[in-house]
C-alpha cells in the first residue's frame, strides 16, 4: 500500500491539491451551469496600441537565430516574458521587461564569454512604467561600456580578485539605468514618476561545466535561485538551491520600492558576488513568479516549511516541459502560461543552464 | 497548453473586508431592510468580478445590545443575511470583535513571506454608542500589525459624528443627513466599488495603494467635515 504523506506536509499539500483538482474538474452536464456563474477574465488590447511595437504581450529570447549564443562551457540562456492576465483584463500593457546582452560576444561563432542581465517590472500606479522598465533594463545592460566587461573577461581568465572591479560594475550599471529613465522621461515629456520599476541585475560568467563567476544586485520584489551542481536522492530542496536574491518585502505585504527612488548604497547593499558559484541553474524572475514559490507558512504539522519547496516544484516543470522541447525559449513562455490563482501578474522568467544534466543537447529556437 | 495544478496550495493571500453595521432599535424597518438588500448588492457584484472573488474576504459585524461576530469567509461562501434590529448600540463591542478578529484571523508579512493583506472596514450607524466604545477603539488601535483602513457612514440626524471622528479619520467619516433607501442602496453599491478597486490595487503591488474616490457623488451623502 503506498504510503501517504504526513497531513500538512509540502507533499500532502501537491497530493491534496491535484485529488481535488480531479474532483471538481466538472462532468459536461455541469459545465454550462459553473461558466455562467463564474466571472472570466477578459482579453483586452489596450486602447491605445502605439506602444506594442515596443512592449509586445509576450516577448522571448533568444527570438531568432541572430540572438541564439551559446556561452563557454556549454551555457545557455533563455528568457520569456508574458503580460498578466489582470493587465489583460483592464486592456493594459505588459509593465515586466528583460534585457540580455552578451560579454565578448563573437558573431562568426555563436559564442560569448559571459552575460549580463536585467529584468524591470513596472510599479502599476506609475502610467507609463513599461517604458521606464523597458528603459532600466536596456540602460543597465547595452550602457555599460564594453571596454569595462572585456577587463572583467581578463581578469576572471587570469583568477584576479574582482571584488572591487564587481562592485563599480553593478554601480555603474545602476547610473546607467537611470540615466535612461531620465533620458525617457525626458524624450516622452513625462514626469519620472510616470516610468517607476524595480530592477534586478546579474552578471554571469561560466569558468566551468558546472561553475560561474555570478553576481547579482536588486531594488525590488523579485528573486534569484542557484541550483546546486549535483542532486543527490533523499536530499531536501532547501540542501539543493541557493536563494541569491529574496523578494525585499515591505511592512504592507504588497508595497514595492521603485528602484528611481532608492540610494546607491541601498543597491550595492544588495550585491550578492560568488566568484565560484557551484551550479548548473540560474534563474532569476519577477515578482508575478516569485510570489507563486514563497514558501509555506508554519503549521502546527510542518513547523519548519522548506523555504525551496515550491522553488524546486518549479524547476522541475521548466525542466520537464521546456529543456527537452525544441524551441526552448518559445517553450518556457508557454509554460509561464500556467493557471494558479490570485498569480495574475506579468510573468517574466530567466533560466542560465547548462546542457548537462538537463537534456543532452538543447535548442534554443 | 497551460499546467494545471502542478504547483498548488501556496498560501492564497485574503483582502478581508469587514462590514460593520448598527443593527440597533432605531435600524428597525427600513433601514434594516436597506441595509439586507446592500448585503445582496455586495455579494453579486464581487461575484460578477474576477479578481475580487479570488481573493476578497468577507466579516459582518453586527452590533445591538451585544456585538455578533460572523467569520471571515471567501466572497463565494458569504451568504447575506437579513437583519434583525432591537436593542442598543454596542459599537465598542464591535470595535473590539474587528480588533480581535484581525489579530487572531489575519496572517502577518514577515520578511520571508506576504501574508494578508491591510483590511478595509465599512462602519454604518445612526446613533451613538451605548457602551464604552473608547475600549473597543483603544484595543484596535493597538494592533501592532494590519491597521484597517476605516471608512464610517452616519446616518441620520442622531448619528455621533463626533465619535466616527474618533473611530476614523475626518476625511474618512460621511454623513447620510436623511435616510432613504435608495441612498442606502447606492452607497452598498459604492461599498462594492471600492472593494473592487482596492482589491485590484493589491494586487498591482503599488506603493500607494488603490485612491478610492469618496461617495459624496451619492445624493445625500456629504463629508462629515464641510
Amino acid at each position: 500500500m503506498e504510503e501517504m504523506p504526513p497531513a500538512g506536509s509540502e507533499e500532502g499539500l501537491v497530493q491534496q491539491a491535484q485529488e481535488e483538482e480531479s474532483q471538481s474538474r466538472p462532468t459536461p452536464e455541469r459545465l454550462p451551469l459553473l461558466l455562467s456563474q463564474k466571472p472570466v477574465f477578459r482579453v483586452l488590447d489596450p486602447p491605445d496600441p502605439g506602444d506594442l511595437v515596443y512592449h509586445p504581450h509576450r516577448k522571448i529570447f533568444p527570438a531568432n537565430s541572430r540572438e541564439a549564443y551559446t556561452l563557454d562551457y556549454g551555457w545557455n540562456i533563455i528568457c520569456a516574458s508574458r503580460r498578466g492576465d489582470s493587465h489583460a483584463h483592464h486592456g493594459k500593457y505588459r509593465e515586466d521587461d528583460f534585457s540580455v546582452r552578451y560579454i565578448c560576444a563573437d558573431p562568426q561563432s555563436h559564442m560569448a564569454r559571459g552575460v549580463l542581465v536585467a529584468l524591470a517590472d513596472g510599479v502599476s500606479s506609475s502610467a507609463y512604467s513599461r517604458r521606464g522598465a523597458r528603459a532600466a533594463a536596456l540602460g543597465a545592460t547595452e550602457d555599460i561600456p564594453e571596454e569595462m566587461l572585456t577587463r572583467l573577461i581578463h581578469a576572471v581568465r587570469q583568477g584576479q580578485t574582482l571584488d572591487v572591479f564587481v562592485t563599480s560594475i553593478f554601480a555603474q550599471m545602476r547610473e546607467t539605468a537611470r540615466q535612461a529613465v531620465v533620458k525617457q522621461a525626458e524624450q516622452d515629456q513625462l514626469s519620472l514618476s510616470d516610468l517607476y520599476s524595480t530592477l534586478l541585475a546579474f552578471l554571469a560568467i561560466p569558468t566551468g561545466y558546472e561553475s560561474l563567476v555570478l553576481a547579482s544586485a536588486q531594488i525590488g520584489d523579485g528573486a534569484l535561485y542557484a541550483f546546486r551542481a549535483q542532486e543527490y536522492e533523499g536530499e531536501r530542496p532547501r540542501d539543493l538551491w541557493r536563494v541569491l536574491q529574496k523578494q525585499q518585502i515591505q511592512e504592507n505585504g504588497n508595497e514595492v520600492q521603485p528602484f528611481m527612488y532608492s540610494s546607491a548604497n541601498a543597491w550595492i547593499q544588495s550585491l550578492q558576488y560568488s566568484p565560484h558559484l557551484q551550479t548548473t541553474f540560474i534563474m532569476a524572475m519577477t515578482d508575478g513568479t516569485a510570489d507563486d514559490l514563497q514558501p509555506a507558512f508554519p503549521t502546527h504539522d510542518t513547523p519548519d516549511p522548506d523555504p525551496c519547496f515550491f522553488v524546486h516544484q518549479f524547476y522541475k516543470e521548466i525542466a520537464r516541459q521546456t529543456f527537452s522541447r525544441a524551441g526552448a525559449a518559445q517553450a518556457l513562455e508557454e509554460f509561464l502560461q500556467y493557471e494558479q490563482a490570485q498569480s495574475r501578474d506579468d510573468r517574466t522568467v530567466v533560466c542560465l543552464f547548462t546542457d548537462y544534466p538537463h537534456t543532452s543537447g538543447i535548442h534554443l529556437l | 497548453m497551460a499546467s494545471r495544478n502542478f504547483m498548488p496550495s501556496r498560501y492564497l493571500r485574503r483582502f478581508p473586508v469587514y462590514l460593520l453595521l448598527d443593527c440597533s432599535g432605531s435600524m428597525l424597518g427600513e433601514p434594516a431592510t436597506a441595509m439586507s438588500d446592500g448585503l445582496e448588492i455586495i455579494y453579486r457584484l464581487l461575484m460578477d468580478d474576477p479578481e475580487a472573488l479570488e481573493r476578497v474576504y468577507i466579516c459582518l459585524i453586527t452590533f445591538a445590545e451585544v456585538a455578533e461576530v460572523e467569520p471571515l469567509v471567501a466572497i463565494d461562501d458569504f451568504r447575506p443575511p437579513t437583519l434583525a434590529a432591537s436593542g442598543k448600540t454596542a459599537m465598542g463591542a464591535a470595535l473590539w470583535g474587528l480588533a480581535e478578529s484581525i489579530q487572531e484571523d489575519l496572517l502577518p508579512n514577515t520578511a520571508e513571506q506576504r501574508g494578508d493583506y491591510r483590511p478595509l472596514v465599512f462602519l454604518i450607524t445612526d446613533g451613538a454608542p451605548t457602551d464604552d466604545y473608547r475600549q473597543g477603539l483603544k484595543r484596535l488601535k493597538a494592533l501592532t500589525r494590519h491597521q484597517p483602513l476605516i471608512i464610517a457612514l452616519g446616518c441620520g440626524p442622531d448619528a455621533d459624528i463626533a465619535v466616527l471622528q474618533e473611530v476614523t479619520e475626518k476625511d474618512k467619516v460621511f454623513l447620510m443627513q436623511t435616510f432613504t433607501s435608495q441612498a442606502l442602496h447606492q452607497y452598498f453599491k459604492w461599498i462594492s466599488d471600492a472593494v473592487i478597486i482596492s482589491s485590484r490595487a493589491v494586487n498591482n503591488s503599488t506603493s500607494q495603494g488603490a485612491v478610492i474616490p469618496p461617495p459624496t457623488t451619492i445624493p445625500g451623502i456629504f463629508p462629515s467635515h464641510s
